[in-house]
């Protein structure tokens, strides 16, 4: 995470990501605790229904702000609009 | 009466890439296999002869309902070719039903049923040709009816299309809110909306809340909450804190810590949103996964060393009193070696280990049993990793030939010393079953070692109390 | 490995007794005329108790050389063990199987 030293906001687009198990789960998560400890966020972005499902059956969706694409992930941090 | 159902393989072909492996024909609805219900209805209505009728294979369903005789009628099959219309299917089961009155089921249809009205009368006396249709299917009635008496109020049964997984779902959540079910639902049920099979553990502190229908050989863990509207399968584990609502787990599921199963299906590794369809497989170890038997040492190596340099420890422990007191009791005629044959990790492999008795009364025999000198031989197959040094309780091959699969549950691998032997648990294959399981998915080799000690002592301890 | 012959509404069912086997499948093909020839027929294995792929290679290579010129082979009283083989074999794919023999022979008269 040495882009933690130019920001802490973080948008995650995951239009691409087709699956994700609990290493990679565990890994974002930590991503969102650093950012949040810089008084940042990590926002998702562009979830597909099999992540979708994942995050729900871990809980992990309520963690997370969750937008249904990038721009207005980007544009939430600028308005300061909830998901 | 006889009834002929008739199902091909292009009704159902929206369920298989679902649920590989499984015959659409013995999918669970409520822990029911859906042809089960079918029969139940051919029963009540008057049958006494089913013949299932197919373009695709049947065999498991053959194995499921054999020859019918665990329902007191007759079942047989039949195989027909894809474009055969019901004409054709009647006439290559001519002598099947030559003998008058008939009623056909066709396509994957569910067909549903109130206890309070009688069908037999109804279905006798109902003229011949289509009685119910839907999309997907129908049921109709050949031959002249017969007249028994009074008339009563229209069709006391209706049709149930199964057309996709959301019509699965909604199905099996209904037939469990329905109550009193006319459907009689496996388990044991003292309130009509929650049934619940053999053998299930629930730790302190899980709640199980109604309607709920669960199966047997299952584990819900310390927080977990069940129901309401919970189908859970056998051979099932919900771990510590997850919720299981509205959701169905078929057999041999594992669903790990800390989760959320709501709405969903999951069928051992694979989970279903039956809203829109979508599925994920996954084999994880924190998430889900199939309890499948995987190989005698499931961590590999490692573990097998480490179970290796436990049984030679034990071996050295118990070398000097084996060479004291077995030939002592081999005079007295007090030990008896056996040759045993145990059920391997796959099936069909067959561990052969001596595993001899100690009979008798006196202090030495007491004395080599608190030791569990009887499986000193065993040891060295442990030694040389045919057989585990803790795991389960080894199962008798040829005991359980016939329905070995369901007897032995997954993570069984033949062992010195018990799970259950470590855990003080009644030693016999229903009981035991679950705690060894549970080690199976939750052991590590430290932890085996622990409870390998533990076994031992406990073992010791035993002979102590009368 | 025996095999009768016998007509019924001008169709020809040839009743095939004992094992199917590779001893015994080359022999059946000239044991009757009615298994080469053009005609339709049914082939009755209610007696047979035995089948193996060379069996099985047997009758299908019967049903395809009557496709091929014109006719037809059909089935008719399998037994439990037959239709097992059959089933898992999906060999039931192949053929028109029927559970009366002279109700088979009727059918393939009226086509």
């Amino acid at each position: 995470m040495s882009c933690l030293k130019e920001t802490s906001q973080f948008v995650f687009d995951c239009s691409s990501l087709d699956f994700i198990d609990s290493s990679g789960l565990g890994t974002i998560v930590s991503c969102l605790r650093k950012s949040l400890e810089h008084n940042g966020d990590l926002k998702l972005a562009s979830l597909g229904p099999q992540v979708t499902m994942v995050l729900e059956l871990t809980k992990a969706k309520r963690l997370f702000a969750i937008f249904s694409d990038a721009a207005e992930a980007v544009n939430s941090y600028v308005t300061g609009r909830k998901a | 009466m006889k009834t002929l159902i008739v199902i091909r393989e292009a009704d159902y072909g929206w369920l298989t890439p679902l649920f590989p492996g499984v015959h659409p024909l013995v999918m669970p609805i409520c822990n029911k296999p859906f042809i089960e219900y079918l029969i139940d209805f051919s029963i009540l209505a008057g049958s006494t002869a089913v013949r299932i009728v197919s373009d695709g294979p049947l065999n498991d369903v053959e194995r499921y309902c054999e020859n019918g005789s665990r329902w007191g009628i007759d079942i047989s099959y039949a195989s027909i070719l894809v474009d055969d219309d019901l004409d054709a299917v009647m006439d290559k089961n001519a002598r099947y039903c030559s003998e008058g009155r008939m009623m056909v089921t066709s396509g994957f249809i569910f067909i549903s049923y109130e206890k309070k009205h009688e069908l037999k009368p109804f279905v006798a006396m109902a003229p011949a040709g289509t009685l119910l249709r839907g999309s997907t299917g129908s049921l109709l009635l050949t031959g002249t009816p017969e007249n028994v008496g009074e008339v009563r109020e229209p069709a006391p049964c209706s049709l149930v299309e199964l057309d996709s997984i959301g019509s699965y779902y909604r199905l099996s959540t209904e037939i469990l809110n329905e109550r009193p079910s006319p459907y009689v639902l496996p388990g044991y049920s003292n309130e009509p909306d929650c049934h619940i099979g053999r053998n299930v553990v629930t730790s302190k502190g899980a709640e199980i809340i109604k309607p709920v229908i669960i199966g047997n050989n299952v584990q819900i863990m310390k927080g977990a909450v069940v129901g309401p509207f919970a189908v859970i399968g056998s051979n099932v584990i919900v771990d510590r804190e997850s919720t299981v609502s509205n959701s169905m787990l078929l057999d041999n599921t594992y669903i790990g810590e800390n989760l959320d199963i709501v709405g969903r299906i999951a069928y051992g590794n694979i989970l279903i949103d039956p809203a829109s369809g979508v599925s994920i497989a996954m084999e994880d170890r924190h998430l889900l996964s199939g309890m499948k038997r995987d190989g005698i040492f499931g961590l590999g190596l490692f573990r097998y060393l480490f179970h290796a340099a436990v049984s030679l420890l034990f071996i050295l422990l118990l070398f000097i009193p084996y060479l004291l007191l077995a030939p002592l009791l081999k005079i007295q005629g007090k030990w008896k070696n056996r040759t045993m044959t145990f059920q391997g990790v796959q099936q069909g492999k067959n561990v052969i280990v001596v595993r001899p008795s100690i009979a008798g009364e006196g202090v030495l025999s007491g004395l080599a049993r608190s030791l569990s000198l009887d499986r000193f031989a065993m040891l060295f197959s442990a030694l040389s990793g045919r057989v585990a040094v803790i795991g389960s309780f080894p199962v008798e091959a040829g005991r359980h030939q016939e329905a070995a699969t369901s007897v032995l549950m997954p993570g069984y691998r033949p062992a010195v010393f018990s799970y259950a032997e470590a855990e003080d648990w009644p030693v016999n294959a229903e009981d035991s079953s679950i705690v060894e399981r549970y080690y199976a998915v939750h052991g590590s080799p430290v932890q085996d070692m622990v409870l390998t000690v533990k076994a031992f002592l406990n073992r010791i301890h035993a002979q102590d109390q009368p | 490995m025996t095999v009768n012959e016998k007509k019924c509404k001008g169709i020809t069912i040839v009743s095939l007794n004992g094992s199917l086997d590779a001893a015994s499948a080359p022999g059946v093909l000239n044991s009757s005329s009615a298994l080469t020839d053009t005609q339709s027929i049914v082939i009755d294995l209610s007696g047979v108790d035995f089948l193996d792929s060379s069996g099985l290679g047997c009758l299908v290579g019967i049903a395809r050389k009557k496709r091929e010129q014109g006719g037809d082979v059909r089935l008719a009283c399998l037994n439990e063990k037959l239709r097992k083989v059959f089933d898992i074999t999906r060999a039931s794919r192949l053929f028109d199987i029927y559970d009366d023999a002279e109700y088979a022979a009727g059918t393939a008269a009226k086509k």
